[in-house]
């Protein structure tokens, strides 16, 4: 018991202290070429926070990717400047990027809060295949309303310039952007899991007929976790249409919603923000390698990684640090004989 | 009838194999390989496939799912989403990404009620039908159809009454997945065929399924055989609008009757 | 005051009517015990009570309030909980989690107190975990509130659930066999737990075989048999009916 308290307390406060002098310190050691392979692995990492949590609350989302697409298309159409316009989309707001960003991720939460509405009261397989279906749908609509939407070729999404700072010259204003972007959502989830909602979130996990029975009502904490985790989709689909400059239809689709699960499952689902994050962080790189190596590499290799860690690594990558620990210290677990 | 295949795994096993979709577009590139490339009969083609697939199907269930299949439906299905990534990484090495052409195989057209259809479609159509039916009479009127029909009711039951639960898991995965491989098989000539394609088919078999009750056997291959028609249909008549309408109709028929067309009306599963 | 008036309470699963038409009116602090052969539909009945099923006919009414219609956490919050007949707890959790997770209706901060960490919030937080232990001292779980709930033995799983079902500060507590498969000294102990339940003001009603328990410690003795109430009453005059031995053909436990 001792043993996992003190290593706890060290990962609570050590942990995110060196993590993120570590962050710091890359952006300015290393190259901007490093900084391209982290940018996109903190945008996702905002991404699995999300799944993780949903996992948590006992549901399996599809959908993640139908959320970074409004929010990048959102955030897209809200800051175009008339400069850039290049489109028919005739209502120009021409807000500055970060509002832009912000309201897309609010968007996108609108949205989500919908679709958990409709279909968290059934949960289960039923909400997984809508959030499926959504994803397909978000995909479709976008491709299908060329006025709004820019059709296969998407719309052009402005560079961010808040106070004056460059973004188009150097990658490191948006590392740190998105550096930004990705602590607040961490602990974000991280107290939501925290408090006493995270605990009602691993009640109606658990067992869901038990949690109903104490008076816990399951939809409203699935509908929770589910709408915060499309507010930040949509944030982090913003900052991603602002990284690549453009927003496509075949951005983030199935594929995409599927590569959330896979970070989330290798990387480790039994911690909310350690073990996706460090999914995230492993796979975003390696599968941009991949990607540049030789086509098809990607989805290869993840879905191989994937169905060795549900084999072997039950609780992902970051269970293993813990299975050495056990390994020596050999504690042993007696059923208990309880007095009455 | 990709989305039968599908739904009779489902109904019968009680999981879902996400790669179903990608075993459609192996199946395209089987065809592609031996009909395209090496010009074999097409359907002695087809005949291969569908035994390839199928035996892929038998492979998938006891690989993959048997030694997950008591760690719940989640389980089994992180497996088949990564196997079905992989599956789709693993043609795209091997053949490139990019589209690959099948020739139709039956050519000219032909009028009916003043729209020219292909002859390959019909010949698709008429297939498909042939395949539908013989499910039908599989599920309907064999002994094995009764056992599979005992088994997605109560499996544990179905056990005790003698039913050979591992051989007959293999022959429901080899038959769904043929279907899926028929579907991919025929429908190559027809539309292009690239790594991506597996996806939609996915989609639309996992929408008939849910449109046809999640919780009905029946139900759900009865969907994915209305589905699967229901979109060739309105493909051909509204045309690059039909996304749109299908996904409305869905949306539509989610909200107001989340049971679908057979399912039953108990909220909680 | 009647706490509790079940109107003709139904309940058919196709054509199988679990329930045919039970009237019952429990009054606040009393222990009722309710039995009846098996597939009499006693844990059905809890199901209908406890929202789990919507009957398909008849009211139930929970201290004045119409309640057919809500969901069974709405009625948890009112006060009407129930135990299950197997052992239906988080299994992963600790036996300690197990009552803190089940404390939910304890916490009066609203959900942004809870994840903004307010004072309120942590000094809440606290509270609960105080009675969660209190709580767990009642039941006998002192010095293992760490332990897994799913590697407790049987016996000591069907006390958490009792232990679980207190933390939601019921009125009504609907407990469904709760010293099934526990003998001697252990299932006596549990009796004597429900019955101070009941003196400390919650109204019971007991889903029990064991005939012997019910004469014992309830006031009153309903017996249900192919969904029927056929007996509601004083236990010992219950107990003598002779449609009650009947629908019990066969058991040596009725009349000792």
């Amino acid at each position: 018991m001792n043993t996992t308290w003190t290593y706890s307390r060290i990962k609570t406060i050590a942990l995110p202290i060196l993590g993120l002098a570590g962050a710091i310190i890359i952006a300015y050691a290393g190259s901007d070429r490093i900084l391209t392979y982290l940018i996109p692995a903190y945008i996702w990492g905002i991404v699995v926070f999300g799944w993780t949590a949903i996992f948590r609350v006992g549901q399996f989302s599809l959908g993640q990717g139908a959320f970074m697409m409004i929010g990048a298309y959102a955030s897209a159409i809200l800051t175009t400047s008339v400069a850039e316009t290049t489109q028919i989309t005739s209502a120009i707001f021409q807000l500055p990027t970060l509002v832009g960003m912000l309201l897309a991720g609010v968007i996108a939460g609108i949205f989500a809060l919908i679709v958990g509405a409709a279909t968290l009261r059934l949960g289960g397989i039923f909400f997984c295949i809508v959030t499926l279906a959504f994803n397909e749908l978000i995909r479709v609509v976008a491709v299908g309303i060329p006025e709004w939407f820019g059709g296969v070729n998407g719309i052009l999404a402005p560079f961010p310039a808040p106070f004056g700072i460059d973004f188009q010259h150097s990658k490191k204003p948006f590392y740190f952007l998105t550096l930004i972007v990705l602590v607040f959502a961490a602990i974000v989830f991280w107290r939501l899991d925290r408090s006493r909602l995270g605990r009602h979130f691993r009640a109606v996990a658990a067992n869901k007929n038990l949690a109903e029975h104490t008076g816990l009502r399951l939809s409203k904490y699935r509908i929770i976790a589910f709408t915060v985790a499309g507010f930040f989709a949509g944030v982090a689909g913003a900052l991603f249409g602002h990284y690549l400059h453009v927003v496509t239809p075949t951005l983030f689709g199935l594929p995409e919603a599927i590569i959330v699960l896979i970070m989330c499952t290798v990387g480790g689902t039994s911690t909310p923000i350690v073990g996706p994050l460090v999914g995230a962080l492993i796979l975003s790189p390696a599968g941009d390698y991949l990607t540049s190596k030789f086509q098809g590499g990607k989805p290869l290799v993840f879905g191989i990684l994937v169905v060795l860690v549900a084999f072997f690594l039950v609780n992902g990558v970051t269970s293993l640090p813990n299975s050495f620990i056990n390994l020596f210290r050999r504690r042993s677990r007696r059923p208990a004989e309880a007095r009455t | 009838m990709v989305a039968s295949g599908l739904a009779f795994v489902w109904g019968v096993m009680g999981i879902l194999n996400w790669a179903h979709g990608q075993l459609y577009m192996v199946a395209a590139f089987l065809v592609y390989s031996m009909y395209a490339r090496a010009g074999l009969n097409y359907f002695l083609v087809l005949v291969i496939t569908i035994v390839v697939i199928g035996s892929v199907g038998i492979a998938i269930e006891r690989i993959l799912i048997r030694p997950v299949a008591n760690k719940g439906f989640l389980a089994a299905s992180v497996v088949t989403m990564g196997l079905s990534f992989a599956l789709q990484g693993l043609i795209t090495v091997i053949y490139g990404p990019s589209l690959k052409a099948v020739p139709e195989v039956f050519s000219g057209r032909v009028s009916i009620g003043g729209v020219f259809v292909s002859w390959q479609r019909i010949v698709v159509v008429c297939l498909a039908i042939v395949a539908m039916i013989g499910l039908y009479v599989l599920i309907n009127r064999t002994k094995m159809g009764l056992a599979m029909r005992a088994s997605a009711q109560d499996g544990t039951v179905a056990g005790l009454f003698g039913v050979k639960t591992s051989r007959l898991f293999a022959v429901v995965m080899f038959v769904g997945s043929a279907l899926a491989g028929l579907g991919g098989g025929l429908l190559a000539p027809v539309y292009s065929v690239d790594p991506t394609i597996g996806g939609r088919p996915l989609t639309l078999a996992l929408l008939a399924i849910v449109l046809g009750g999640l919780g009905s056997f029946k139900g759900s291959v009865i969907g994915g055989l209305l589905f699967g028609f229901a979109s060739i249909m309105l493909a051909y008549y509204i045309g690059t609008w039909y996304e749109l309408i299908l996904f409305a109709i869905i949306i539509g028929v989610i909200l107001f009757r989340p049971q679908g067309m057979f399912g039953k009306a108990e909220a909680r599963v | 005051m009647a706490i509790l008036e079940l109107k003709g309470i139904s309940k058919h699963f196709g054509n199988l009517a679990a329930l045919d038409g039970v009237d019952l009116v429990v009054e606040e602090g009393q222990l009722t015990g309710l039995s009846g052969p098996n597939g009499s539909g006693k844990t059905t009945l809890f199901n209908v009570v406890s929202g789990f099923y919507e009957p398909t006919a008849g009211e139930v009414i929970f201290q004045g309030k119409n309640v057919t219609k809500m969901r069974p956490d709405e009625r948890a919050a009112m006060g009407l909980v129930r135990t299950f007949q197997s052992n239906v707890l988080f299994g992963q959790a600790s036996v300690l989690d197990n009552v803190v997770w089940a404390s939910s209706l304890e916490s009066k901060t609203n959900s942004w107190a809870a994840f903004l960490n307010t004072r309120k919030h942590r000094e809440e937080e606290k509270a609960i975990v105080k009675k969660a232990r209190e709580i767990l001292e009642f039941w006998g779980f002192s010095g293992v509130e760490d332990v897994l709930a799913s590697e407790l033995s049987h016996g000591d799983q069907r006390r958490l659930g009792l232990a679980v079902a207190s933390a939601t500060n019921p009125k009504l507590l609907l407990i469904d066999e709760p010293v099934g498969g526990i003998g001697g000294e252990e299932r006596d102990s549990v009796v004597a737990h429900i019955k101070l339940l009941q003196q400390q003001g919650i109204t019971i009603i007991l889903v029990e075989h064991h005939v012997k328990t019910i004469l014992a410690i309830c006031e009153r003795f309903v017996v249900l048999d192919f969904g029927r109430k056929i007996a509601d009453g004083k236990p010992l005059e219950v107990a003598a009916q002779a449609n009650v031995i009947e629908a019990y053909l066969g058991t040596r436990e009725v009349g000792k």
